[in-house]
């Protein structure tokens, strides 16, 4: 069962780049290329990859419409690859619902890892982007309980605390083994928290989290 | 007669010097005919007071020695003039002394701060209604007493009035300059914006493509050395090991480089290239200027800052021919050498006459959508839209490069014609 993976850049030599660091790993396979944000979702209809390698700047169509247009059809889990971490570009990112943001000076087997965490549904961030995330949440105050949002009573109280989980960066099997349950019902739970929140990635939740005020 | 002319305003009232002084010596020559011809006693002397004529010539010298500094001192040089004005009325007064005495007043109302004149007319208020109560005191009687006040007022009230309202004229004519001067100055200011923005842009899109090929280094050195180690020779692995790190330590430094340049969050999608040339002209043709692009199939793969120029020349001179020929049809044509690029955007000449010297200043931003849907910027790249404007990015964009530009009307002919010439590197990765 190897992972499907689509590279969009729109530099030639990055993508062939790619191709070499990701051969490394047997479960791992580069099913195609894109050049631009738009070849990116039609080539994404077409080749059902699992994970999609997606820079921000290309011409036309951005990185970041083109990943809101993945997420629209639910196509594949995006995970950004681009050359600077500049704040609107990985908030631009995770809003859209990429699952991880990495830089281009990636290590192969940080790269490697990542792309199968992405494709096993959890978020990957970039340490020096983690950072700047945690202190853009510490500089806004979570809001309270008085200003619950409405879908946080659709949750039951083992889903809230499965988002708790997801709002502290946790794996599906960090969040087995803190709630003490199987792999598969955390698993299970946090695919219906992601359907409640309506949110496409884990990322996603967890921002919906902080900013809802779930500890 | 001419010669006479210049040298009567270039010479004799060419400075302000020149001025004062030819004044000093018209007012004497003046003077001293009229006591030559015996036309003197302007007033009627004190009693017991019965001088020579030629005493005047001694008050005439006076005064125009002080007319030489009216303007250094023009309160000082008028309380001078008064004294002597007043001994030379005691000895029967001369017309010249008189003349000297009205410039020196003038002088008073037109060399000094602002609120001196308004101080000077309460002087002559007094003065007039002094000479008059003076009079009647004296025993002169109510119609010698409104003959002296006039005569008063004739003398003081005339040169006031007069220097007031020059001095009024001349404040607006300098209000009137200082803010033409001011307009001029955040014109120049508001096209110095215009194309240091220009230039951030310029640098921004270059950060770009050595970005790319900065990342394209990094990764590709990481899988050599991933994928075999780097070899077994040590030399090797060492050499690539090295190049990996110049390439991250490069990218950490050119984020810091990005960051200096952004001004606000900029757009997220890559600068466009040549080959976008077609969707631009699309869109163009879509809002009624019709763009014909020839030899954009000959071009070779082009280094990423001359691709982008060239792309943001045609696009500038595009959107220049679509403001001031609308409707015409714009030749857009591409020649490629292995050393140069060529672009030439050539359009006929509209019924609205050459725009090139009329800065048109209209900032909107025009999105035109192609027939794929995608929205293309058609509005010319540099943020204001005069002509003049455009024409100094686009040369900008050319001669960075080492190429050149030209822009004009062709010889001969009504066609407006934008040419830029781009060298290209010989060895292209």
């Amino acid at each position: 069962m190897s992972i499907r993976v689509l590279l969009a850049d729109d530099h030639p030599a990055i993508r062939s780049g790619l191709r070499l660091l990701l051969q490394a790993a047997d479960d791992i396979t580069v099913v195609g290329e894109a050049g631009s944000g738009s070849t990116a979702v039609s080539n994404a209809r077409a080749l059902t990859p699992d994970v999609i390698l997606m820079d921000i700047r290309m011409p036309g169509l951005d990185g970041i419409e083109a990943t809101r247009a993945v997420r629209a059809e639910n196509l594949a889990e995006v995970l950004v690859l681009t050359s600077f971490d500049l704040d609107d570009y990985v908030f631009g990112a995770l809003r859209a619902g990429a699952a991880g943001f990495l830089l281009k000076t990636v290590g192969a087997a940080a790269l490697i890892d990542a792309v199968r965490r992405v494709a096993a549904g959890e978020g990957v961030l970039a340490p020096e982007v983690t950072r700047r995330m945690l202190e853009a949440f510490a500089a806004v105050p979570p809001a309270r309980a008085a200003t619950a949002p409405a879908w946080l009573d659709e949750l039951t109280e083992r889903e809230k605390d499965v988002l708790r989980c997801l709002g502290r960066g946790m794996s599906n099997a960090d969040i087995a083994e803190a709630l003490t349950i199987s792999a598969a019902t955390a698993k299970t739970h946090v695919s219906r928290v992601l359907a409640k929140l309506n949110s496409s990635s884990r990322m996603q939740a967890a921002i919906l989290a902080r900013e809802a005020g779930v500890e | 007669m001419s010669w006479l002319i210049e040298f009567w305003r270039g010479r004799v009232r060419g400075t302000e010097r020149a001025r004062d002084v030819s004044d000093a010596c018209l007012v004497a020559a003046v003077g001293l005919l009229l006591i030559a011809v015996g036309v003197t006693g302007a007033w009627t002397p004190f009693p017991g007071t019965s001088v020579s004529p030629w005493w005047h010539v001694v008050s005439l010298t006076a005064i125009c020695a002080v007319m030489l500094v009216k303007r250094r001192h023009p309160l000082l040089a008028l309380l001078a003039g008064g004294l002597v004005f007043v001994a030379d009325a005691a000895a029967g007064g001369s017309i010249g002394v008189l003349l000297g005495f009205i410039d020196l007043m003038y002088s008073a109302t037109l060399f000094t701060a602002p609120k001196v004149p308004r101080r000077l007319a309460i002087a002559v208020v007094v003065a007039v209604t002094g000479a008059a109560t003076a009079t009647v005191i004296v025993g002169g009687g109510v119609q010698a007493a409104v003959v002296n006040a006039l005569q008063a007022f004739a003398i003081l009230g005339t040169p006031l009035w007069w220097g007031i309202s020059v001095r009024q004229q001349k404040e607006i004519a300098e209000m009137a300059s200082a803010r033409a001067a001011d307009l001029q100055r955040l014109t120049e200011l508001r096209e110095s914006e215009a194309i240091r923005e220009e230039r951030m842009r310029m640098a921004r899109d270059l950060h770009d493509a050595l970005a790319g090929n900065l990342s394209a280094i990094a990764i590709n050195s990481e899988a050599a050395l991933a994928s075999t180690g780097g070899g077994d020779d040590a030399l090797q692995r060492e050499a690539l090991g090295v190049v990996r790190s110049a390439s991250v330590a490069s990218l950490r430094e050119m984020r810091s480089m990005v960051l200096l340049l952004r001004a606000g969050p900029d757009s997220v999608t890559s600068p466009p290239r040549l080959a976008e040339l077609g969707a631009l002209a699309e869109s163009f043709g879509s809002r009624g200027t019709s763009v014909s692009v020839n030899g954009l199939t000959g071009v070779p793969t082009l280094p990423a800052a001359v691709d982008q120029a060239a792309y943001r020349i045609a696009q500038e001179a595009l959107g220049n021919a679509a403001r001031h020929a609308q409707g015409t049809t714009v030749r857009v044509d591409i020649g490629a050498t292995p050393a140069t690029l060529t672009l030439r955007i050539t359009n006929p000449r509209a019924d609205r006459g050459d725009w090139a010297d009329r800065a048109e200043r209209a900032s909107t931003t025009s999105t035109a959508r192609t027939a794929s849907g995608a929205a293309v910027d058609v509005s010319p790249a540099s943020s204001t839209h005069s002509g003049g404007m455009g024409l100094t990015t686009m040369r900008e964009r050319a001669e960075a490069l080492g190429g050149r530009f030209e822009a004009g009307w062709t010889d001969g002919s009504d066609e407006w014609t934008v040419t830029a010439t781009l060298p290209l590197p010989g060895a292209m990765a």
